[in-house]
């Protein structure tokens, strides 16, 4: 824009040669307003405003009267997102700044919290026509799995389950070669772990690679990542098109973790962390039926090799129960998910449908039992302006997975969308 | 009578490259070439091009129930789509990726492409078939029915039968106005032979390539064939290029 300044500028200045330069400017006009032409520009943006509120489980052997964890029973959050784009013929670039504003209360002491962040961005190039170059902020996901995503190396928990997170992507560089739509291989370096991140990341520097494939009513990949300090994952995903109403999903995977918290059954051995753990296997199966209305069920089946079978599980919270050290051991060393089996079904509206959504999320702990029920809905009020609301109701004891921090958890609120 | 009709519309068609070689007059007698024609009649929507970019605003109602417009950028080729909503406002950036009988929807709140069955679509009367370029010469195994007249225009009729199961419809029966050569109605049957939903097709624009001027659709009307609901597709901006494979990849940032 500061160039077409200039060139307009320059052909209204009057001096002995003004023809030459007016003929000049009016070129560079021409030039800079066909370059601009060339150049699509696109941006949207939402502003979220929610309330959320937390009944804090006290009698929690975790988080005994909430004085460990500290947690806050209520959160005010004003959260804007914005997405820009540009796009100069084979290349692209775009950027997902966001600002936040949350106000903590309740429980412990107040606290305001602000952020302002760019989420995802890329610059990415289409060359050669079957090859794509991009550096940016990316959320590195894929496979069918709604309840956690067990082939991706960087977010295992892919954020489905609540759809007002947000998922901030890893740094990384790619290189991909597209020879067809249903063939895609890349090879990619991430070089940070992005914004949030914790300066012990596993996933810093790592090397990775994915094969893409699809078929007429299949799809799926394998992807392999190395980080530098660490061991090699590897992942695979795939989904099947068994009809107009049928769909069947997979994801699975073989890594180690960074560290786990062992607990085995012998209470009078304390908790201890082993670093790099055995190489263990996870995966996830799941079908969903769609309705002629559009609705459709989900029902998933999760096991997760990284967490600890029912006696591991009750020891870990009797260990936990013995002092506030090992509660609090046991709350930072958690595993990723407690224990090992999951029944997750999903039950939601039209997914295409612009007024209304609605998803009823049930999740059962196959070894310990507890279940965890969450409801979530949006409705448009008027143009612009939506209602959404999110409940979590856990139903199990004090010494299970989902009521070991909360009883309930319920979020209001209002998003707009920017004219 | 009938006989009389294809001399007449051979007679139309000298000149015009569509029906040329569809109906050569030493066949006038004979049933038009199906395959030709359906090839011929894609074209005019989207179908046997290199790629094409268009937009269509959607627009629905239920008797006298209105639905909100909806505009959509679709870039497509024959084996793949991706259609992505310009509006309304709230839901602009989803994007719905179909690649053969894959599908994929992204929008704002889901944090990543989640792969749907294709009996999930769009709203109103429209498939999402009716949106990507057409290839029923591809996805149909064709029948001649006869002519009849359609708007005092004559018309081939044809019965598809869908070829494998990624087909949008089961079976319609297709009417080819012979003098231009593109589908001017179209009737979408079930399985069981039960009509569905009715389309009349209008061709007001018209694109360049390989340097003819072909007619193209500018218009879809779908009207429910149980009910009074309708759905009108209009179609502009419309861009015949080669599109990247990488456009058809949501996992690619796009």
């Amino acid at each position: 824009m500061k160039f077409l300044r200039f060139a307009r500028m320059d052909s209204g200045c009057i001096n002995s040669s003004w023809i030459k330069h007016s003929l000049m400017g009016v070129s560079l006009v021409s030039a800079t307003n066909t370059f601009a032409s060339d150049w699509n520009f696109d941006s949207d943006g939402t502003l979220y405003g929610y309330h959320i509120e937390r009944d804090i489980n006290n009698d929690s052997v975790l988080n005994p009267g909430n004085n460990i964890a500290h947690i806050h029973s209520a959160t005010e959050t004003l959260d804007f997102r914005y997405n820009l784009t540009a796009q100069y013929k084979n290349l692209r670039m775009s950027a997902r700044p966001l600002i936040e504003k949350s106000h903590n209360n309740g429980s412990v002491e107040s606290a305001t919290m602000n952020s302002a962040y760019l989420g995802q961005w890329q610059l990415q190039l289409d060359v050669l026509d079957e090859w794509s170059i991009s550096v940016g902020r990316e959320v590195l996901h894929w496979g069918g799995g709604q309840y956690r995503s067990p082939s991706s190396a960087f977010y295992f928990d892919n954020g489905r389950s609540n759809p007002v997170r947000e998922l901030s992507g890893v740094d990384v560089v790619k290189a991909v070669w597209g020879p067809s739509i249903t063939t895609k291989i890349t090879a990619g370096f991430v070089f940070d772990a992005g914004h949030g991140a914790t300066a012990d990341d596993p996933w810093q520097q790592t090397l990775m690679a994915k094969w893409d494939q699809q078929g007429e009513t299949w799809a799926g990949g394998l992807l392999a990542a190395k980080p530098r300090e660490g061991s090699a994952f590897v992942g695979s995903f795939g989904q099947w098109t068994i009809s107009d109403a049928w769909l069947a999903y997979g994801e699975a995977s073989s890594s180690r973790q960074p560290f786990a918290l062992n607990s085995n059954g012998d209470l009078s051995v304390p908790f201890s962390v082993t670093e790099n753990t055995p190489r263990e296997i996870s995966g996830l199966l799941g079908i969903a039926y769609t309705l002629e209305s559009g609705s459709s069920l989900n029902v998933e089946w999760l096991h997760d090799g990284a967490g600890y079978a029912q006696e591991e599980s009750t020891a870990y919270f009797d260990r936990a129960a013995m002092s506030p050290l090992n509660a609090g051991m046991a709350l930072r060393y958690r595993p990723r998910l407690l224990n090992q089996n999951y029944l997750h079904m999903i039950w939601q509206t039209n997914l295409m449908d612009m007024d209304r959504y609605t998803r009823l999320m049930v999740t059962r702990n196959w070894d310990s039992g507890g279940t965890e029920i969450a409801i979530y809905t949006e409705q448009s009020l008027i143009n612009q302006l939506a209602f959404f609301g999110m409940g979590v109701l856990n139903i199990d004891d004090d010494r299970s997975e989902f009521s070991s921090l909360f009883n309930h958890i319920y979020m209001i609120g209002l998003k707009v969308t920017l004219p | 009578m009938k006989k009389l009709f294809r001399y007449l519309c051979t007679a139309v068609l000298i000149g015009s490259p569509y029906a040329a070689s569809a109906v050569s007059d030493t066949q006038a007698s004979a049933a038009p070439d199906t395959k030709t024609l359906l090839q011929q009649s894609d074209r005019a929507r989207g179908g046997n091009l290199p790629g094409i970019t268009w937009e269509i605003t959607v627009t629905s109602h239920n008797g006298k129930k209105a639905g909100e417009d909806q505009r959509l950028r679709v870039k497509a080729t024959t084996e793949a789509s991706v259609a992505e909503t310009l509006e309304p406002k709230r839901s602009k950036g989803a994007k719905l990726l179909h690649v053969g009988r894959n599908m994929w929807l992204t929008k704002k709140g889901l944090s990543k492409p989640v792969p749907i069955s294709p009996r999930q679509r769009m709203h109103g009367q429209a498939a999402n078939g009716d949106i990507a370029a057409t290839n029923y010469a591809g996805d149909y195994d064709a029948a001649f029915a006869g002519e009849e007249t359609l708007n005092n225009e004559p018309c081939y009729v044809l019965d598809l039968n869908a070829k494998h199961k990624s087909a949008t419809y089961d079976r319609i029966r297709y009417w080819i106005a012979a003098n231009r050569g593109v589908g001017v109605k179209a009737e979408f049957y079930s399985v069981s032979g039960k009509l569905l939903k009715t389309a009349m097709f209008e061709y007001n624009n018209a694109i360049n390539y390989e340097e003819q001027n072909i007619p193209f659709v500018s218009k879809m009307v779908i009207r429910d064939a149980l009910t009074p609901a309708e759905t009108t597709l209009e179609f502009g901006q419309i861009s015949i290029q080669k599109i990247s494979t990488f456009e058809f990849d949501l996992g690619q940032g796009r």
